[in-house]
């Protein structure tokens, strides 16, 4: 449904008053994502994960530059197509509930993303109600006001808004940082059933366990690229990771050791030139010297895709 | 010791109060945690332990005595929103030097980079913000710690680089520490003891097994 | 998406910062140019000179001149630089009085916040040009009247900026920890308030150029400002108005064109500096 291929973004920026250096916080991007599937996006916070679903929906900042291709069911997305899929087809799920009108009854709100998604006004109310009783909302809850809703109601208005319109991809930003647990039980359950039904979502959090309950692949995210595709079997832990990097998220989990043996860190690409060697080689305990002077490609190793020469 | 005493907090513009005759101490060398729902009063708990916020009723004690108003508190706060406690017009290196010059072993610990120093906030990730943030609390004369959703916002591997920082404080200084977090495995990994938060029954100690 | 697609963004991505910081240099450079000009340029071209009476533009009279034979070049670039004088004192009384007020009403809070807020509300409903007026005439016309009567009227805005800046700034979370690391009030006025609010008063000031100079022309205009021996933009076209039906336009359109074009020009460097100093903006 999704695919993205060799995407990369670069920033311009001033590092004084008038001299330019451009950042590449995003580079060699391969994913694609197809009907009934979630996809985790995991990586440190902060690294650049959320430009890519800002990519996705064509909101980046203007001082970005973009290069590769989105291609959305066979076809390319550019700053005109993303308009009319945007909202439609493509969808995003906010943060926090604080992207909700505080001043207008959630069932309007629903309404009002139904009808700008392209529904009539009959349909829009039609649609509306069953959003809320699929996602198992009262018909009173309807008139009641964003700062009367419980956190679990909040979360299910948020995804309402998000698929009333019928959008067949969701791209969820962060969707559970924050939140107790018994919210964040109820998202994924959602964004499942939702999968369940043939949409595809693209989860992108920093949150590893949360990811691996819900997600039927998940990409690890260092430095500015994937580092690791690995997919999940149903209900099964990740637990066959491959890149240093990935392990050592796996390892920092307070479930998993609680252990401090990489870094999180990963400095941004700088301008536009060719990476020497692995972006992770510093971190690594197991590099070598040609890991220095070749940039690994992303390549099969096992069930995985791993962007590592030891691989 | 560091003791809220029968705390009752109302917020002005509300009628229903948020914390309704809650106690809580912890001891140096103690990492208390705090677990429960959100919008349950928790973080209101946290400003008012570290001052932030006078309660209604109800006091609290550091060492047996009130807090001092004026002149460094001994009572830190770290919060969930690390970019909203630095000055966004500040340098790096001005922010961490703000209470006191900057402990070069800490720094190190908490894998903060010479390179960022000549950046501003909105040049970093809230990660690396928030380490900065610890490094300015963590001042010689800091005995307690309130770290509300700390490291919620971060990914495994800073929040182990974090905590190992701030448990290495209570190890070496006796520092206490109480940490609010919805992630039960994390307060299970750095907290002695765990409160639960509940509406009706306030605090409720919960055994570890 | 490929590349082609993103031409505006790319063409958008290049230097607006540079634009930005080169039209306010070019700006600040003009003024001061039009500042010394005024200074520098002889009376010769005030002198009456009934030979070249009611001469329309010509490469020997640039702007043409007047029913004296006054050179209307001279006049123009003495009566702006009038005119920056005036407004530059008004706006600067006025950011004073707007700076003081908005730090009272936001330091000291209730009471005293009350009697501000009340104070700016009442300059802000009379109407401003009565008020402008009757201040001007109270104290005499010239130009003390027109700079006291643009800089008792024109605080507000400004002063409502003020008050609104530095308690949403006493508020942030970083001034509440700077307090608990120890620090002073006046430390944090010093280190984190002012240099917040510094850039605000300056932009603010600047903005408040046009208004000062167009008030204090309108004024001179209305017969209510400087008197007529000074040859500022609001005499000249007040003048003209005598002389409009006689078909001598560029007594008129050349004077108010220049303060039009000067006004704007302020306009664009306030609005330019703002945007230059606001970090979001100007990493573009």
């Amino acid at each position: 449904m999704l695919t993205v291929k060799d995407l990369n973004i670069t920033f311009s920026r001033y590092y004084n008053s008038f001299s330019q250096t451009t950042l590449n916080p995003l580079h060699n991007i391969d994913l694609n994502l197809s009907a009934g599937e979630i996809v985790a996006i995991v990586g440190e916070s902060g690294g650049g994960k959320s430009l890519l679903a800002h990519a996705i929906l064509d909101i980046l900042p203007t001082n970005a530059e973009l290069k590769g291709t989105i291609q959305f069911r066979e076809k390319l997305i550019d700053s005109n197509t993303i308009r009319q899929l945007r909202g439609r087809e493509i969808s995003l799920i906010p943060q926090s509930v604080s992207y909700l009108n505080p001043l207008i009854r959630v069932g309007k709100q629903v309404c009002r993303a139904a009808r700008i998604g392209g529904l009539t006004k009959e349909e829009a109310r039609m649609a509306t109600d069953a959003a809320f009783t699929r996602f198992n909302l009262a018909p009173e809850v309807q008139s009641l006001f964003p700062f009367q809703l419980s956190g679990g109601m909040a979360q299910r208005i948020l995804v309402a808004i998000a698929t009333v319109a019928g959008a067949s991809l969701i791209v969820a930003d962060e969707p559970t940082t924050g939140l107790d647990p018994d919210r964040v039980t109820v998202f994924l359950d959602l964004l499942r059933m939702l999968a369940d039904e043939g949409k595809a979502a693209l989860l992108i959090t920093h949150d590893l366990g949360a990811a691996q309950r819900v997600a039927d692949r998940i990409a690890v995210f260092h430095g500015g690229t994937l580092v690791e595709v690995v997919k999940i079997a149903d209900g099964s832990e990740v637990d066959n990771l491959v890149h240093p990097y990935s392990r050592a998220l796996w390892e920092a989990l307070p479930d998993n050791g609680f252990s401090t043996n990489g870094s999180s860190f990963s400095s941004h690409r700088h301008g536009n030139d060719e990476p020497l060697g692995c972006l992770f080689v510093k971190n690594c305990d197991r590099a070598e010297h040609r890991c220095r002077i070749t940039y690994p490609d992303l390549v099969p190793a096992g069930n995985n895709m791993v962007r590592c020469l030891n691989a | 010791m560091l003791e809220a005493k029968n705390i009752h907090y109302t917020y002005p513009s509300s009628s229903e109060p948020v914390l309704k005759d809650i106690s809580i101490s912890i001891q140096p060398g103690q990492v208390v945690g705090l677990y429960g729902p959100s919008g349950k009063g928790k973080t209101t708990l946290a400003r008012i332990l570290a001052g932030y916020i006078v309660p209604n009723r109800g006091q609290i004690l550091v060492n047996g005595e009130s807090m001092p108003e004026k002149g460094y508190n001994p009572v830190q706060l770290l919060q969930q929103h690390s970019e909203l406690a630095v000055n966004p017009r500040w340098k790096v290196k001005d922010i961490l030097s703000e209470s006191s010059p900057p402990n070069n072993k800490l720094t190190t610990a908490l894998h903060i980079k010479e390179s960022w120093l000549q950046r501003y906030p909105h040049e970093l990730s809230g990660g690396e913000i928030q380490r900065i943030c610890v490094a300015r609390a963590l001042g010689s004369e800091t005995r307690y710690f309130i770290a509300d959703e700390t490291t919620s916002m971060l990914d495994a591997i800073a929040q182990v680089q974090i905590w190992k920082v701030l448990l290495a404080a209570v190890e070496k200084n006796k520092l206490g520490i109480l940490a609010i977090s919805h992630d039960h495995a994390l307060l299970k990994q750095v907290c002695g003891t765990i409160y639960f938060f509940s509406e009706n029954d306030g605090l409720c100690p919960e055994k570890i097994a | 998406m490929s590349a082609g697609t993103f031409k505006k963004r790319q063409a958008f991505s290049m230097g607006n910062r540079k634009r930005a910081t080169i039209l306010s240099v070019a700006c600040i450079l003009f003024f001061a140019g039009l500042y010394v000009a005024g200074f520098l340029l002889d009376d010769g071209g005030l002198r009456t000179n009934f030979m070249y009476r009611n001469q329309p533009p010509s490469f020997e009279f640039l702007f043409g001149t007047d029913w004296l034979g006054r050179d209307l070049l001279t006049r123009t670039i003495k009566g702006l630089c009038i005119s920056l004088q005036i407004g530059m004192l008004a706006a600067f009384c006025s950011a004073v009085f707007a700076t003081l007020f908005g730090l009272c009403a936001a330091t000291f809070g209730g009471k005293v916040d009350a009697a501000v807020t009340t104070l700016i509300d009442i300059v802000m409903s009379t109407p401003h040009l009565v008020m402008l007026i009757l201040i001007s005439f109270a104290m005499g016309g010239g130009a003390q009247g027109v700079v006291t009567a643009v800089a008792l009227t024109h605080w507000t805005r400004l002063a409502r900026i003020i008050r609104a800046e530095v308690l949403q700034l006493k508020n942030m979370d970083y001034v509440a920890v700077s307090a608990r690391l120890g620090k002073s009030k006046m430390w944090i006025a010093r280190k984190h308030i002012f240099p917040h609010l510094l850039p605000q008063i300056i932009i603010g000031l600047i903005l408040l150029f046009p208004h000062a100079i167009l008030h204090s022309a309108g004024l001179t205009f209305l017969g209510f400002g400087l008197s007529p021996h000074n040859p500022s933009i609001g005499v000249l076209l007040s003048e003209s108005m005598q002389h409009l039906s006689t078909g001598y336009w560029w007594l008129a359109i050349i004077p108010g064109v220049s303060l039009v074009l000067m006004v704007k020009m302020f306009d664009i460097l306030g609005n330019n500096l703002r945007y230059i100093n606001d970090p979001q903006t100007s990493q573009h």
